[in-house]
């Protein structure tokens, strides 16, 4: 019925290698993590890399979503906004100015109790939206790399 | 045009400077009316004549948005190096030395551009004296003058009747008198001076005396005094600002506002930049209600280590009768690219400070406790390690104060990951975590240290079209408690495998610019059931029950507690991608739980239920502009939907709207800490015409069947000022405290920023920032 | 120089020849016209005499060459322009269509500049035309010294 395993891009040998620059401590190691399903190959040196991901911006923020009955907060959102470019080794634009925009939302009373659960809360719900924020990265730039290498 | 008709080439150079003072003995007197435009239209058109000097025009930042971009610079070695080409009607030169032009001359030297009717140049002395309708240029400025006299040798000069622009800021203005000492250094009198464009008098600073450093990047003015819509608004003696660096100029400012809680509040910060790298923010406060208060903001930058002491007191609040002070010391330094440390500490001297004195766009008093915290943090992509103090006062007055969380002095943490390259996929991590947990005000809670390690070992069979990670880790914690009042033992330990198989697939189809995935995953975990009963919570709650929640290997997020497990977690993910977007993404899943969970945060019930909550998630991004979020889950045991919430978001990219309408609905669920909630949200920021918006917020709560926040405003943003005024209804918790303890609480803000000078607009920054998804703070 | 004016001015060229009727008298090829320092050098000069004097002397060429010392120990004055009229009484060299004089190192260019020897006044241009823009180029100082 048409429907297959998404197959790995065909993309040319020298893309593969792929270098990130100007990302966050945090980023690099979500991008440690999270690389590991797509058919590219992370390098330490922009040197040796046939693909270049340039980071532009990142914006991280928690703002409040929700109020308690009496004015304290106690839903929030946690948004992570990150815009890139994708180069190819010299250094020519294959993908320019993208941004992706994640968000998740957690519930904190703030009671004296909770409070510091719901900072372990976050760490992970941090990491797990750095994680997302990489996989749309990747879908994006497969997207946009498809119109080039068909 | 017919500006220059009585004075164009044939009447003499005296008869034009004649003309000249005569224009400006009569602009002198009808200046001495207030509700005058303080440049007439000549004036007007010399600056628009100026503009056009540069190649790109200086405020094409207003309507770009994108802030000072181009950078204008002076190069004076190359000045010294290059030969001058002077063009002219007719020149005469005595002895070789003494050259005399006539008729438009125009001067070229490196980056300098001088136009003037005549010129007389001594070449020995290097003295140029110029006479009629000079325009002179560089890369770093722009002037007009009626007379002037430049030498060329030290580049110091003397001009008269003078109109400017410096491009970097930008800036315009006209002076009577500039003495340029050398090339950095500048002295005008009687200057006037705004950042408008051309043909834009809104604002207007006025000063006897100004001298520009460009090497210290520093303006210095004496007697001035400013006027807005050619109405005087403020004086002072003395004014010190940076000329490059728009953020940080500051200068009087007022902001004016009116709660129920302190009447009227003005605030009059006084800004000084005392050098580039640390600044004075002084901030005298006066409330009708309350009194008088004083603020200041002392910030300090050094290498790289940025620092920020903000202290504010008041004597006496005339309500409370009692001293009322507010400190907090912040400093973020990053020692190296992976080495950094961040310190925020903070204190006020009673819990309703915020609640009174937090002002009309206060955030603060929406939360419960004031956190201070300190700590160490070394990252790099495959390990971070870092060491953290922190401690929590209570600011709301209906709690008691000595009902605060635990404070963790310290708090060491070390986790690794390591990922071995792909023909040997295997993973490897270590979270470990040492903890001193300390009651600030000893009340019985436990107190002691806890150690917990955690390594797990991966084993990720991935590629593009599925994986599957087995995964096994191995939890120890380690208890040392202090004073177990309840006789239980000081010192517990608890070791728990967690074996967890993590699998999914990725099926697509094209269908010519989309494609259409179906996305199945399977998580299996397997934790054996270890009595925790004996373990105190430090950290440790119920995570919220999400999407996320499907796949962590434990129910509760601190450490404490383990849940014991033997489910499977089963979710479809199906999307629409067009162009790397989802144009529409359903999820469903669940928790099948073969096995009771018998851990609890306190007691010990047991959980039979076969079926978790069944999540759905449906999002769209319908264009890169408007964005729909929803989700809802499923109570099998209640048979009703246990959660619900729908957003839709509209951020325009190029005309400036944010539209968003927000429901969210909450059953009860006290074992997570949840207590009902049935709200409707809404915000916007629409443009409505010339520069002005209006802003608003609303967020009614079904359940309470009561306003519990809304505010609405407008804001005029213009090329060289921004107006803002917000009305704000929002609920403030009563020292009676408990839930029906809060009272709405009106308050009104006024701000009046002018671009340029004042850069004090942070706190409305980031009042709309928290309050309205989808805002950006402008660069400009 | 401050005797040049009492010179006596001779010309030097390949041919020659008198022309009564106009009273003229017309060199061309290499001419070199000297009086005290100052030195020109064209491709034909036309000397007009008024009673055995010499009123105007107007030269050509492919540009006319002129060199004059306007002090003792002063840096040469010279220029050069396609045509040069030159009136020994009053000292005055009108040099015209492009026009160019070094005085050291700086030059003024247009298409008529008069040159007064007497009192060493160089004029360039012409404030009613437009069409006689002058250009006069200042080299930088070059300190001996480096500040």
């Amino acid at each position: 019925c048409g429907y297959h395993l998404r197959g790995a891009l065909e993309l040319p040998e020298a893309l593969k290698k792929m270098y990130v620059k100007g990302d966050s401590p945090e980023l690099a190691a979500a991008i440690e993590r999270t690389f590991r399903g797509t058919s590219g190959e992370l390098v330490a040196t922009a040197g040796e890399a046939g693909m270049i991901l340039n980071v532009l911006d990142e914006f991280y923020q928690r703002r409040t979503i929700s109020l308690s009955s009496t004015g304290y907060s106690n839903e929030f959102e946690l948004i992570y906004r990150l815009s890139f470019d994708l180069l190819d080794g010299e250094g020519n634009t294959l993908v320019s100015n993208q941004t992706i925009e994640v968000m998740k939302t957690y519930y904190n009373a703030q009671s004296s109790e909770t409070l510091l659960s719901k900072d372990n809360e976050e760490i992970v719900l941090r990491q797990e939206l750095y994680d997302e924020a990489v996989r749309s990265v990747i879908q994006r730039a497969r997207a946009e790399l498809k119109k080039t290498y068909p | 045009g017919e500006l220059d008709a009585e004075c164009n080439a044939s009447s003499t150079a005296q008869q034009c400077a004649l003309q000249e003072t005569e224009k400006q003995a009569a602009q002198e007197i009808n200046n001495r009316f207030w509700f005058n435009k303080t440049y007439d239209l000549e004036r007007e058109q010399v600056f628009s004549r100026l503009q056009a000097q540069f190649d790109q025009d200086p405020w094409s930042v207003c309507s770009l948005k994108l802030g000072p971009q181009s950078t204008y610079s002076v190069d004076r070695q190359l000045r010294e190096k290059t030969a001058t080409n002077i063009f002219s009607g007719g020149s005469e030169v005595f002895d070789a030395e003494f050259i005399s032009l006539t008729d438009n001359i125009n001067l070229q030297r490196a980056d300098q551009r001088l136009m003037a009717n005549q010129a007389d140049f001594n070449q020995a002395s290097g003295v140029l004296d110029l006479y009629g309708d000079i325009i002179y240029s560089d890369g770093g400025m722009a002037l007009h003058s009626t007379s002037a006299q430049i030498n060329m040798e030290n580049d110091s000069s003397l001009l008269r009747d003078v109109s400017f622009i410096i491009p970097s800021s930008p800036i315009r203005g006209s002076a009577d008198v500039v003495y340029r000492d050398s090339p950095t250094f500048s002295r005008f009198k009687e200057v006037t001076y705004t950042a408008c464009e051309p043909g834009n008098q809104d604002w207007m600073l006025h000063a006897s005396r100004m001298k520009v450093n460009d090497e210290t990047g520093r303006a210095t003015i004496k007697h001035g005094w400013m006027e807005f819509k050619s109405v005087p608004v403020m004086y002072f003696p003395y004014g010190s600002f940076p000329i490059d660096d728009r953020r940080l100029t500051g200068l009087l400012t007022p902001s004016v506002g009116m709660s129920g809680r302190s009447g009227v509040d003005i605030r009059l910060p006084f800004y000084w930049n005392m050098a580039p790298n640390y600044d004075l923010l002084l901030a005298p406060r006066y409330m009708t209600e309350r009194g008088f208060m004083m603020g200041a903001d002392f910030r300090f930058l050094w290498q790289r280590s940025l620092s920020d002491i903000n202290f504010e007191i008041m004597p006496e609040d005339q309500l409370t009768k009692t001293l009322r002070w507010g400190g907090s010391f912040q400093n973020s330094t990053r020692f190296t690219d992976n080495l950094s440390m961040n310190i925020n500490a903070n204190y006020v001297s009673d819990n309703a400070y915020f609640n009174d004195l937090d002002g009309a766009l206060g955030l603060n008093n929406r939360n419960r406790y004031l956190a201070s915290n300190a700590n160490v943090a070394y990252t790099l992509p495959w390990m971070s390690m870092s060491a953290r103090v922190d401690n929590y006062q209570n600011i709301d007055p209906g709690a008691s104060n000595e009902n605060v969380p635990y404070r963790r002095l310290p708090q060491l943490k070390l986790d690794m990951f390591k990922a071995f390259n792909d023909h040997l996929p295997l993973e490897m991590g270590l979270d470990s975590e040492y903890v001193y947990f300390q009651r600030h005000f000893p009340d019985g809670q436990p107190q002691g240290q806890r150690f917990n390690i955690k390594p797990s070992v991966s084993f990720p069979f991935v590629s593009q079209s599925g994986f599957i990670i087995p995964k096994v880790a191995l939890q120890h914690t380690q208890y040392w408690l202090d004073n177990q009042t309840t006789g239980g033992a000081n010192s517990l330990d608890k070791t728990i495998p967690l074996v967890s198989l993590d699998s999914g697939l990725f099926f697509e189809k094209d269908f010519d610019t989309l494609t259409h995935t179906i996305e199945p995953r399977l998580y299996y975990l397997y934790v054996p059931f270890v009595d925790q009963s004996e373990i105190p919570n430090f950290d440790t709650s119920l995570y919220n029950f999400s999407y996320g929640q499907l796949f962590r290997d434990n129910q509760f997020n601190g450490v404490d507690k383990t849940q014991n497990a033997n489910q499977l977690s089963a979710a479809l993910t199906t999307r629409l991608v067009e162009d790397g977007r989802d144009r529409l993404k359903f999820t469903i899943g669940e928790i099948f739980y073969f096995a009771d969970r018998k851990v609890n945060l306190v007691g010990n019930q047991v959980h039979t239920g076969f079926l978790s909550n069944l999540i759905t998630e449906l999002s769209s991004e319908i264009t890169d502009e408007l964005k729909f979020t929803s989700e809802m889950q499923w109570n099998f045991s209640e048979n009703s939907v246990n959660r619900g919430n729908a957003d839709l978001r509209y951020r325009g990219l190029d005309n400036n709207i944010i539209l968003n309408v927000g429901y969210r609905y909450q059953q009860e669920q006290i074992e997570f800490g949840q207590f009902a909630q049935n709200q409707v949200i809404a915000s916007a920021i629409v443009p409505i015409y010339d520069g002005w918006s209006a802003i608003g917020l609303y967020r009614y709560s079904i359940l309470d069947q009561k306003n519990l926040e809304y505010f609405a405003g407008i804001e005029k943003d213009s090329c060289c000022w921004r107006l803002r005024i917000i009305y704000r209804q929002f609920l403030l918790s009563t020292a009676s405290g408990g839930f029906e303890g809060a009272e709405p609480q009106n308050s009104i803000f006024f701000q009046l920023e002018l671009k340029g000078f004042t850069s004090l607009g942070e706190k409305v920054e980031d009042f709309l920032l928290d309050n309205i998804s989808g805002y950006r703070k402008p660069i400009y | 120089l401050e005797g040049d004016a009492r010179q006596p001015v001779s010309i030097e060229s390949n041919s020659g020849f008198y022309d009564d009727k106009k009273g003229v008298s017309i060199y061309t090829g290499e001419v070199i016209v000297i009086q005290g320092s100052m030195r020109m050098d064209a491709d034909k000069v036309v000397v007009h005499m008024k009673n055995r004097e010499i009123q105007k002397l107007v030269a050509t060429g492919e540009p006319v060459k002129f060199k004059q010392t306007p002090e003792e120990g002063k840096e040469d004055v010279h220029g050069n322009a396609l045509t040069a009229e030159y009136y020994p009484e009053t000292q005055l060299l009108i040099m015209l269509k492009e026009a160019v004089v070094w005085q050291g190192k700086n030059s003024t260019a247009s298409e008529r500049i008069e040159y007064d020897r007497i009192s060493e006044v160089v004029k360039a241009g012409d404030s009613g035309s437009a069409d006689k823009r002058v250009h006069v180029i200042l080299q930088p100082k070059n300190k001996a010294s480096e500040q």
